[in-house]
């Protein structure tokens, strides 16, 4: 796969899983702190991006999920001082059998819809750069010249629009697990793992 | 749950965006290089930003054909002595020759296979190209004319009663008035899908011109071995999946396996192969990541029972040595 499939790839199957990631790391490895929780989806993105054969993932939820649970245990073992009830939580850290991201895949023009409104959210100048870099195709240099702003500060909008859109996914997913796990909950019966 | 933004998450879009500024000079670029191998979580960070960014295309892809007309931009296409120089020739009817000229002289916009591009250009219509394509716009006064050289390209025309909008492909000139449409073309044929409006067909012939007025909902097809320019109606679900390309995808409802087989390899680097004549009349239907060619090979080879062998030139799909399933 070349680098721009390797892209759209990451794009499409793992990017869409970060948040639930997070939230799963989170819930069962209660001694993780939020910055360790970025070192390792960080590491992680590495790993998968690195992978041999991306196109012979099958299930890439389970194997994000493997990945990080990989980089927890060796981080864990080289790691000089490990809080007592760590190795304990990776033990019993289970990788979620379904895949959370099937129902995502399905509705990717709700995707679409709400990535559209993340950006409609952005600050009006913001908003704008982005827009012209972006939807207009314009150049950094050429949204400079049509705004009359230094090549500068198109850049430090276009890092806020990223940091705003990437933050925003992340938490926004995470609203969306948080109502499957209520809707599980109010069924009684039935865990959200098997 | 607010999170700090993360110091290396910002070092990375930082270096992201100083690249998408324009190519790093040599130190530049190795300073990146150190970053990047400094810790594998720059590298990830790096990635993240990468793929957010290239997720964001079809975002915008999809602002563009569901919001209202963006705003009409003044790009400026032309140098100031390129308009200065059509205007003399303008001034200067019989000088055919250098109008010729300038024509060529336009702005040529390409995409490199597996990319879809979108560009917007100065009389507010856009123009989206789908995998490795070539499209040559030249704008003047008079008329607006885009050459199709190469691939596929959906044109969104802004209406102007005055500036015919004029695309050339192959020896079939198409002519649009604020309408939508796509031409495709290769060395046998030339289509034309008429998503909005009404455009005009011009086959230029060697045996004299034949004309056909191509609405909304019709496919347009001028072929070499066919004496005819042919056009016919086209369901909505149709114009979906010949359109999927601008979504990065590539759609299939029951053509053979040679041909979708044909279309994945115009998206893809990685070439497939069917080593099988009768595994290539099967039927394939599903969507599919165009550029992917190996996710469709492997589903492609769960589907009809076959296998997928790595070769030097590419991937080759192949029945199993006990049947192949139809």
């Amino acid at each position: 796969m070349d680098p721009t499939a390797r892209n759209r790839w990451i794009a499409a199957n793992i990017l869409p899983l970060e948040a639930q990631a997070r939230r799963w790391l989170a819930q069962h490895v209660r001694s993780l702190l939020p910055s360790d929780i970025d070192d390792l989806v960080q590491e992680a993105y590495f790993r998968i991006w690195s992978a041999a054969d991306l196109a012979t993932i099958r299930a890439p939820a389970s194997y994000f999920y493997a990945v990080l649970r990989n980089l927890l245990l060796q981080r864990s073992r080289h790691a000089k001082v490990v809080p007592m009830e760590r190795m304990g939580e990776i033990d019993e850290l289970s990788i979620p059998s379904e895949e959370p991201g099937l129902e995502r895949k399905l509705s990717g023009r709700q995707e679409l819809e709400s990535l559209s409104r993340l950006i409609d959210a952005l600050p009006e100048q913001c908003r704008r750069v982005f827009e012209l870099r972006k939807v207009q195709g314009m150049s950094q240099r050429e949204v400079a010249t049509a705004l009359g702003i230094s090549e500068r500060t198109v850049e430090k909008h276009l890092g806020k629009a990223i940091t705003r859109i990437m933050d925003a996914r992340r938490s926004e997913a995470d609203g969306a697990v948080r109502q499957n796990v209520a809707s599980t909950r109010t069924d009684g019966t039935r865990n959200q793992r098997d | 749950m607010e999170r700090e933004t993360n110091a290396i998450e910002a070092q990375a879009t930082a270096w992201f965006l100083r690249q998408d500024a324009g190519p790093l000079d040599p130190t530049a670029q190795e300073e990146l290089h150190a970053w990047l191998a400094a810790d594998p979580r720059h590298y990830g960070a790096y990635i993240q930003v990468q793929a957010t960014w290239c997720d964001l295309d079809r975002v915008a892809a999809h602002r563009r054909t569901n919001a209202s007309p963006p705003p009409v931009l003044r790009r400026r296409h032309h140098r100031p002595w390129a308009i200065a120089a059509s205007v003399l020739v303008i001034a200067l009817m019989g000088v055919t020759a250098t109008l010729r000229l300038l024509h060529r002289s336009g702005e040529v916009f390409t995409s490199s296979i597996g990319e879809v591009r979108n560009i917007a250009l100065a009389d507010g219509s856009h123009l989206t190209l789908d995998t490795d394509t070539v499209a040559n716009v030249n704008f003047e006064a008079a008329e607006r004319e885009i050459s199709l050289e190469r691939g596929e390209a959906s044109f969104s025309v802004a209406a102007d009663a005055r500036r015919p909008f004029i695309v050339r492909a192959n020896d079939v000139v198409i002519k649009a008035l604020g309408t939508a449409f796509t031409v495709r073309i290769d060395d046998r044929k030339t289509d034309i899908l008429v998503t909005e409006g009404l455009v005009e067909v011009v086959w230029q012939r060697a045996s004299g011109p034949q004309v056909r007025r191509v609405g909304a909902r019709q496919l347009a097809t001028v072929a070499m071995s066919e004496p005819n320019l042919d056009v016919q109606a086209v369901k909505p679900e149709t114009i979906d999946r010949k359109l999927a390309w601008q979504e990065g995808k590539a759609s299939f409802a029951g053509e053979p396996l040679s041909a979708a087989v044909a279309e994945i390899n115009r998206h893809s680097r990685v070439r497939l192969y069917v080593d099988d004549p009768t595994l290539a009349r099967a039927h394939v239907v599903g969507v599919f990541n165009a550029d992917d060619a190996e996710t469709f090979a492997h589903a492609v080879a769960a589907a009809f029972d076959a296998e997928v062998a790595q070769a030097p030139d590419g991937l080759h799909l192949r029945a199993h040595e006990t049947s192949v399933t139809q």
